[in-house]
């Protein structure tokens, strides 16, 4: 624990996740605030405003009509969307600020992020019709743990990344050997001080466990599923990386089987566009 | 490069096999089957019952033919074997005939089976896939739909919560504009209270103050009729002029204060621009007698005779700044000019001028000079005197007078003041024929040579006063009556009325007033009788209170001798 919080530490000296976003993690969870307050925050930074208008009202959200005021976004979108929108924004300003070190493939990281969250999404609501929106922000967020160990003790992290192997052993294994900690752990400890639910918290932490009990449609398990299903279309970290599902998932997506097929087979589009989204 | 299928770790391929296996035998007859499916290593077959070969015997083949594509013929002991490769389903299928060898037509036959079967897949697959799709659509519907619902219940929620903020916004608002008018009402009329005071205070003092300079100014008059010497002249001339500059400076602030608590009048009555004029350029003279200075008075042809208007008022306001420019100017010219600036057809507008060559004011400085208390310059009080109170009284003068008060000027070059007033026309007024220019106004009016000798009761309180007016009227050979107060007047002149001419009353006396006296008087039938006011009380609307009282004129105090002979005469000669 003592390292996690080191490095956590040392990280946040170097980088700060926007204010912005953590206070709005922050409102989402509190019953009074309203959209104004919601809109006084974000107003506080021209530039995001500028961008969540622009990516309000680009054509993925294909909205009838222009939207001019972050208020008016959140009347139309809700303030979660509006909230994962800035957040999926701010992460991608970390991918960015990284220190350009070529032994970890930062771009892949992000592609893998991206593709969790939607992937998440579309099990959320395509297999147990219920809401994608906590399930994108804990598939975005899951492994904001590895940007930590990256840029808080490089050389181990490289280390740990090039003994990755799909036969080898895993990668939470690695990390707790050469780095006393591992980026569930840190995902889960960073979350909480962005005032992300704790149900989104528990399933970062535990999206490497393998669980005895676990339910298809609880957070946990639709990040698991989710990143099953990444590791079947080669959406990893390191290609041919195996992902062990906890048992209860297996039997779920067996029985699912078809179903998980064509939600596969139309990930791939769906991350597409969402990329296109973030690109500039 | 074989894909490896999605979920093959986990997916049940044995399924597969079976179905395919029970396919073959139905489509053909006379062949056995042997299907493997899954990859190297962790393979799973399916077979035909009575397959002759035994697992021992094919999986070599298995092995030899893992990444062949296309079909071939093997032979194994007797036996004719066939393979068939399906990449499709990750699958190998050997056949085995039970006769000797294949004809190409029952490889054919085969072949076929096995596309028949991948058709069916291939089409039982894009249907679930639909189906799929379509359960999967509705099931997104549903969670979006919910989504839109919380959405909407969240703007409605965060609407509400808006309206109630607003709400409570402006219910403080409210308790703070309340609050605040309500310390503003208190404010306003400790304001008004602490004003009528101020304005009560400074009519009390004028009077008292305006009493004993009654005394000083009068006495010092009469002290000049008397023998002195030199010296004495001068220290009664200091006397003199110190206790006028006091007065005027009384006057100045009364006035000032009348204007402020809205008291102030202005009287519409006829009178002449030029005579008044005229007047103030004379009185002004003598202040600058001892300078190289040249007093010119020039008036518009155009301008009548008659105007009405307030001639009081204006006539301060032209002292005023005649009196200002004298001050101010060591050399050269001070001018006064009148013109017409404007005509209708029942009003002009008077636009009188006062030029001089003083030492003039800054630019910065020209509106300055008619704030109250404040002159162009702190030095200036020290240097030229002066309350810094004319100007502002004249600018409010002008005002009243629907008119302005402003100044130019070129410091070292001398200021021109302007003076804008709105008046009345006269009927049958008569016009100046030819611009009056005067240059030494000394042509003094004779003034009229009888004498008149009248019985004066005069009601005073003070015994100065009442001293020096007798002292004053008996010198000019008027008979006098003293009375002490409103009371013994009445007695007196109700004893004996034939004894009196005129009756001169002072307004504020003890036990009974000036007013009550009068009004006793005029109750007893006595109507012809002259009373004339003479009071310090300069407030508003005095002179109105007095007529209505039943007196006839109204001299204020300090009293000037020639305005009481002149006002005596005036009612005697009516008499």
């Amino acid at each position: 624990m003592d390292t996690t919080k080191k490095l956590i530490k040392r990280y946040r000296r170097g980088n700060t996740f926007p204010h912005v976003v953590a206070k709005l993690s922050a409102l989402i969870n509190d019953d009074n605030s309203t959209l104004r307050d919601f809109e006084a925050i974000i107003s506080l930074d021209p530039a995001l405003t500028a961008r969540l208008l622009t990516l309000v009202n680009s054509s993925y959200y294909g909205l009838l009509h222009k939207v001019d005021s972050i208020s008016r976004a959140i009347a139309m979108l809700g303030m979660k969307n509006l909230h994962n929108i800035a957040v999926t924004d701010a992460l991608k300003g970390m991918f960015k600020t990284g220190k350009g070190d070529i032994s970890f493939p930062v771009d892949r990281l992000w592609t893998h992020s991206a593709a969790a969250g939607i992937c998440s999404k579309m099990i959320a609501e395509r297999i147990f019709s219920i809401n994608g929106d906590d399930a994108y922000l804990t598939g975005l967020l899951h492994d904001i743990g590895l940007i930590v160990e990256w840029q808080g003790a490089a050389n181990e992290f490289s280390t740990v990344y090039r003994l990755l192997e799909p036969n080898g052993p895993t990668i939470v294994k690695l990390e707790d050997e050469y780095i006393s900690t591992n980026h569930c752990e840190i995902g889960y400890l960073l979350a909480g001080e962005w005032a992300i639910s704790d149900a989104s918290r528990e399933a970062i932490r535990d999206h490497h466990a393998t669980l005895d009990s676990i339910s298809p449609d609880s957070p946990t398990g639709v990040l698991q599923i989710a990143e099953y299903i990444l590791a079947q279309l080669d959406l990893t970290l390191k290609e041919g990386v195996h992902y062990h599902l906890s048992p209860p998932l297996i039997s779920h997506v067996k029985e699912y089987m078809d179903e998980y097929m064509v939600l596969a087979d139309e990930l791939p589009e769906e991350l597409k566009r969402i990329q296109e989204l973030f690109k500039s | 490069m074989i894909m490896k299928p999605l979920f093959a770790d986990i997916a049940d391929t044995g399924k597969q096999s079976a179905l395919l296996l029970k396919h073959m035998e139905q489509e053909t007859s006379g062949f056995s089957f042997w299907i493997t499916s899954g990859s190297k290593g962790e393979q799973r077959q399916t077979a035909s019952k009575g397959f002759p070969l035994t697992s021992n015997e094919i999986n070599p083949l298995v092995s030899k033919f893992h990444n062949t594509e296309s079909a071939s013929e093997i032979v194994i002991d007797t036996n004719h074997c066939f393979f068939f490769p399906i990449p499709d389903l990750h699958l190998q299928l050997f056949a085995i005939s039970d006769t000797d060898g294949f004809s190409k037509s029952e490889r054919q036959n085969i072949s076929l089976a096995i596309h028949l079967f991948l058709g069916k897949e291939e089409k039982n697959r894009l249907q679930t896939k639909i189906n799929i799709q379509k359960k999967q659509f509705k099931r997104r519907a549903a969670a979006l739909e919910d989504k839109f619902q919380n959405i909407m219940i969240e703007n409605e929620k965060n609407y509400r919560k808006i309206q109630e903020q607003q709400l409570n916004y402006s219910k403080t608002l409210q308790n703070e504009i309340r609050q605040q008018t309500a310390e503003l009402r208190k404010a306003k009329i400790a304001a008004e209270s602490a004003n009528i005071a101020k304005s009560e205070f400074l009519a009390t003092m004028s009077h008292e103050i305006r009493t004993p300079m009654n005394g000083i100014i009068g006495f010092t008059d009469m002290l000049f009729d008397t023998d002195l010497d030199q010296e004495q002249m001068e220290f009664a001339g200091t006397i003199k002029r110190s206790g006028e500059a006091l007065l005027s400076l009384i006057n100045d602030i009364l006035d000032f204060s009348k204007v402020e608590a809205g008291k102030m009048d202005i009287e519409h009555i006829e009178f002449e621009p030029k005579v008044i004029a005229t007047d103030v350029c004379e009185l002004i003279r003598p202040r600058v007698e001892k300078l190289p200075i040249k007093i010119t008075l020039s008036i518009d042809s155009k301008l009548p005779v008659k105007i009405i208007g307030d001639p009081g008022r204006y006539r301060q306001v032209l002292i005023n700044l005649m009196g200002n420019g004298a001050k101010f100017t060591l050399k050269g010219e001070l001018e006064l000019a009148i013109s017409m600036e404007d005509e209708n057809a029942d009003s002009i507008t008077l636009h009188t001028t006062v030029r001089d060559t003083g030492i003039g004011i800054a630019r910065g400085k020209l509106e300055t000079i008619f704030e109250p208390f404040k002159q162009a310059d702190g030095s200036t009080t020290r240097e030229y005197g002066g309350t810094g109170l004319g100007l502002a009284i004249c600018r409010k003068i002008a005002r009243l007078m629907d008119g302005n008060v402003w100044a130019e000027s070129e410091p070292g070059r001398g200021t021109v003041f302007h003076f804008t007033a709105q008046m009345k026309k006269s009927n049958g007024q008569i016009r100046e024929s030819k611009p009056v220019t005067c240059l030494t106004i000394n042509e003094e009016e004779e003034k009229a040579k009888t004498k008149i000798s009248a019985k004066i009761l005069l009601a005073e309180d003070n015994p100065v006063n009442l001293k020096l007016a007798t002292l004053i009227l008996n010198k000019a050979g008027h008979k006098v009556t003293p009375a002490r107060n409103g009371r013994q007047a009445v007695e007196i002149f109700t004893a004996a009325p034939d004894d009196f001419d005129l009756i001169i009353m002072d307004i504020q006396m003890p036990e009974m007033d000036g007013l009550e006296a009068t009004k006793e008087i005029r109750k007893s039938g006595f109507s012809r009788i002259p009373i004339i006011a003479m009071t310090a009380n300069a407030m508003k609307g005095d002179r109105e209170t007095c007529i209505t009282a039943g007196m006839n004129d109204y001299i204020s105090k300090p009293v000037k001798r020639e305005l009481v002979f002149e006002t005596i005469d005036k009612w005697m000669k009516k008499e």
